[in-house]
Parts: C-alpha cells; sequence; structure tokens
C-alpha cells in the first residue's frame, strides 16, 4: 500500500489520533496504559516521553529508508529504537528523577513497545521523513489521549483529588482537591469522602480499560445503526 | 528463606500479568485456546530463563567492571533479540518436533514486555545469579498459571451471551480484572 | 582498558551478532510439514515476525 505524499499532513494526523488510536483501535502497546495511569502526572509524564521517542524513532527510520538494505531493516530499527530510548532513559533519570522513579520500568520497556516498531515498520520505512513526522506526532498525541483518559477516570475515582508537580524540581507540587481534603484548589464539593481505591490497584485497571472500550463500542455501534437508519430513509423516500 | 519468599512472590504477589503489568499484549492475543496459551507460556519460559542467566553475566561481569553500566537497555534487547533468532534456528535445523510445537510463538517473544522487564528488574534489585534465575522461573510459571487459566475461561466466554459492545477484548478484559482482584488477595500470605 | 573502547567493543560485537544469527536465521528453511504454519503475530501486530507467508507480507 503505498502513501502518496501528497496526503495531506493533517489527515495523517487525524488517522494516529482518531481513526486508528494505538490504544482504542488498534489495541497496541497495552502495557503502560494499564500500569502508568494511576495518576494523571504519569500519564502526561510518559506521553511526553513517548512523544519525543516516537518522533525521533521515525524521522530517522524514515530518513535512512533507502540506505539500511532491507533484508536487514528489522534489527536496524531495534538496533535504532534501542539507542534513542537509552539516551532518554538517562536523560529522565537526570532531569526528572522523580517522574522517572514513579514510571518504574515502563521508561526502557518503550523499546519493545509495539508501537514504536510498528509505525516504523508500517509507515516511516515507506514515506517522507516530514509525513513520518506528523504520523509519529498523531499516534504519540492519540496514545497520549488515551493515557490521560484513563488516569482521569482513574485518579478522580480512587483518590478524589489530582496532584501535579514539577517534574523538574519535585519539591513545588500542587494538589487539586474535589470532594475532600487540604490542597492548593479545594472545590470541596460535597464534604464526603468518595473514593474507591480499588480504582489504583491492578484489578481497577483491567476494570477501568474495559469499560471504557465498552463505551467507545457502544457509541460507535449506535452512530452506525443511525448511520444505517438515515440511508435506509433516504433509499425509500427516493423510491 | 528469602529465595522462597522471593520465589513465591513472583509466581503468585507479584504476577507477572495481573500485577506487574508486562506482556499484557500477548496476555490478550494469544490466550484464546488453551494450546496456544501452553505454548506460548513454555516458549516465553524457555527464552526467559536463557535471557535473565545471559543478561545477568553481561551486566555484572562486563557492564560494571567497565563502568559502562549505563548500556545496559542497549545490551539487553541486544541480548534478547539474538537469542531469540538463534533459539528459533537451532530449532528449525535440530530439534524439528518442538519447532513444530513452539516456534510459532517465538517471534512473539522479542517484544515481550515481559522478558525486558525481567532482566531490567533483577538488574535494579541486584538480584546474585541464582536469585535471579529462581525469579525468572517463577515469573515464567505465574505467567504460565495465568495464561492457562485465562485461556480456560475464554474458550467458555466465546460462546457464552455477552453483551455487544463488551465483545472482543472488553469483555477479556473484564475477566481479567476479576482475576487480578483474585491475585490480590495473596498479598498478606508472606507476611 | 578505557571503558569507551570496551564500550565500543562489546556494542559492535553484539550487533554483528544480532545480525549474523537474523540472517542465519532467515536463510535456514523451515523443515517439512511447517510451511503452513501461522505466527500468531496479528494479536500484537508484531512486524518482526519470520514466519509470514511471502504472499502475506506482500499484501500490506
Amino acid at each position: 500500500m503505498k502513501k502518496e505524499s501528497s496526503v495531506s499532513y493533517s489527515a495523517i494526523m487525524k488517522d494516529g489520533i482518531i481513526y486508528q488510536n494505538p490504544v482504542f483501535v488498534t489495541v497496541l502497546g497495552m502495557c503502560p496504559v494499564l500500569a502508568i495511569t494511576t495518576s494523571v502526572m504519569n500519564a502526561v509524564g510518559m506521553s511526553v516521553a513517548l512523544l519525543f521517542i516516537l518522533i525521533l524513532t521515525n524521522v530517522v527510520i524514515s530518513a535512512m529508508r533507502k540506505i539500511v538494505p532491507s533484508e536487514i531493516r528489522i534489527p536496524a530499527y531495534i538496533i535504532m529504537a534501542a539507542a534513542i530510548v537509552s539516551c532518554a532513559d538517562q536523560l529522565m533519570n537526570a532531569f526528572t528523577p522523580e517522574l522517572y522513579s514513579m514510571l518504574g520500568l515502563f521508561i526502557p520497556l518503550i523499546v519493545v513497545n509495539c508501537i514504536i516498531l510498528g509505525r516504523a515498520e508500517a509507515f516511516a520505512n515507506k514515506n517522507t521523513v516530514v509525513a513520518s513526522f506528523f504520523d509519529a506526532v498523531g499516534n504519540a498525541v492519540g496514545y497520549g489521549m488515551a493515557l490521560l483518559v484513563m488516569a482521569f477516570i482513574r485518579e478522580l475515582v480512587a483518590k478524589q483529588s489530582y496532584t501535579f508537580y514539577n517534574p523538574f524540581n519535585s519539591t513545588q507540587s500542587w494538589t487539586l482537591n474535589l470532594l475532600n481534603g487540604e490542597g492548593f484548589l479545594n472545590l470541596n464539593i460535597l464534604n464526603i469522602d468518595a473514593s474507591l481505591s480499588f480504582f489504583a490497584t491492578p484489578a481497577g485497571g483491567f476494570i477501568t480499560l474495559s469499560i471504557v472500550l465498552a463505551t467507545l463500542a457502544a457509541i460507535k455501534s449506535h452512530k452506525a445503526s443511525k448511520k444505517a437508519k438515515k440511508s435506509a430513509l433516504v433509499k425509500e423516500e427516493s423510491k | 528463606m528469602e529465595l522462597i519468599a522471593i520465589g513465591f512472590g513472583a509466581i503468585l504477589v507479584n504476577n507477572v500479568l495481573l500485577s506487574q503489568f508486562l506482556g499484557i499484549c500477548s496476555f490478550m492475543g494469544v490466550s484464546t485456546k488453551k494450546s496456544d496459551a501452553l505454548g506460548m507460556s513454555f516458549a516465553v519460559i524457555f527464552v526467559l530463563m536463557l535471557a535473565s542467566a545471559i543478561t545477568w553475566v553481561l551486566y555484572n561481569l562486563v557492564l560494571i567492571p567497565a563502568g559502562i553500566s549505563y548500556l545496559y537497555l542497549i545490551v539487553f534487547i541486544l541480548v534478547i533479540a539474538t537469542l531469540v533468532q538463534f533459539v528459533e534456528m537451532v530449532l528449525k535445523k535440530y530439534i524439528q518436533g518442538l519447532y513444530k510445537v513452539l516456534g510459532i510463538y517465538l517471534p512473539l517473544i522479542t517484544t515481550n514486555c515481559a522478558i525486558l522487564g525481567v532482566a531490567t528488574s533483577n538488574m535494579q534489585n541486584g538480584y546474585d545469579f541464582v536469585t535471579s534465575m529462581v525469579y525468572a522461573l517463577c515469573i515464567g510459571i505465574g505467567y504460565l498459571l495465568v495464561m492457562y487459566l485465562f485461556a480456560g475461561i475464554r474458550e467458555r466466554l466465546a460462546t457464552a451471551p455477552i453483551a455487544k459492545p463488551f465483545k472482543g477484548i472488553a469483555i477479556a478484559l473484564l475477566l481479567a480484572g476479576c482475576m487480578a482482584m483474585a491475585f490480590q488477595g495473596f498479598a498478606g500470605i508472606l507476611a | 582498558m578505557d571503558p569507551k573502547l570496551i564500550a565500543g567493543i562489546v556494542i559492535v560485537a553484539l550487533v554483528g551478532l544480532f545480525v549474523l544469527t537474523f540472517i542465519l536465521n532467515k536463510k535456514t528453511p523451515k523443515p517439512e510439514g511447517c510451511e503452513d504454519l501461522d505466527a500468531k503475530c496479528d494479536a500484537c501486530q508484531v512486524t518482526t515476525c519470520t514466519h509470514n507467508n511471502p504472499n502475506k507480507t506482500e499484501e500490506k
């Protein structure tokens, strides 16, 4: 399937964000989605890391697509991805130590994240550098959005508050409290403790993702049935 | 004994799939039939033990003494990828029977988070050689246990009446959540 | 010895070994009776599959 470089860049990005969203549509790279999303700060940190890494790998692989012999392209991709993630891993360890210790194993595990190799094989080695850049941005933004949705739900239900901190200087932190408690911004809508800390546990992660996927599937099928009804009506009228 | 605690913990308490979230892609993808699950698990155990051994040796006897331990990620991933290719080649040439059974799962193992995750855990926890081999073996056993149970239930789910939005991955995830809940109950066993 | 030199040697050796085993593996034919086995690569969309039938990979 050859993609002409005249395909608009915004279409490529939309593909990554909505139509082929890596988490909700093609269900790739699920390990961090379940593990990292216990807090929004972690989700944001992971998405930003993935954005940079994905852009770099896509651009580098696309730039070298004519030089690398086709038989050894898979090893070449793995080696390039490993080098880039290694750099990112060391940089994060140095500059954002708190975030790095929260994300734990999952930064080095970006190397084997199906998205990196998947986009390299499916897109970057057949398209120009600029197109690959936009594809990387689209996919990373889509992934980030999925992570954010999950983390938004989980942290809200489990802790009733959102805690953010400056990744470069973890002593500056702000806590946004919604139901009860003390923090930077206390909305304190109701003074009750309705937190279900179950959602911060691994089981909660599985169940949240299951519900989110089911909701999206229900919305999709509802839209599809509405469209089918509309086109049936149109056919009736044109008869 | 600490070995027993680490080993037992790796199988039940910190189960690789339900607690550490490593190897989820294969968990969802290869668990629709019990035979697939068994094949995949044995391939994982095999590669996991070999990879843990080789990465431990390389990390502790080459990288640390030379002061280049920051290269661990590149070295580990290269070792794992090379190992998978090597094992596949050896099976194709010399042990065809085993290749027929395990061969189709080997390509999935290079990008399986579990292998790289266990190698990195061994490094981060500073286990010695015997401990890391025991840990790797028990992680593999935990993987086998959960995959087999999951596949058994999923086989039954395939013919059960399920609400339409949940068909496919969503119901599998819900099931995994219930199993994770059950396994969380093991947390106090070793206290 | 200079750590950077050792690092260079280790990496080059491992990369060479990987590429070598990859090419050798690709050249080794599957034993008879195995040509039709399909690796379960679709679930994870693993692209490093060496099992795909040549017809199937061209389809992408």
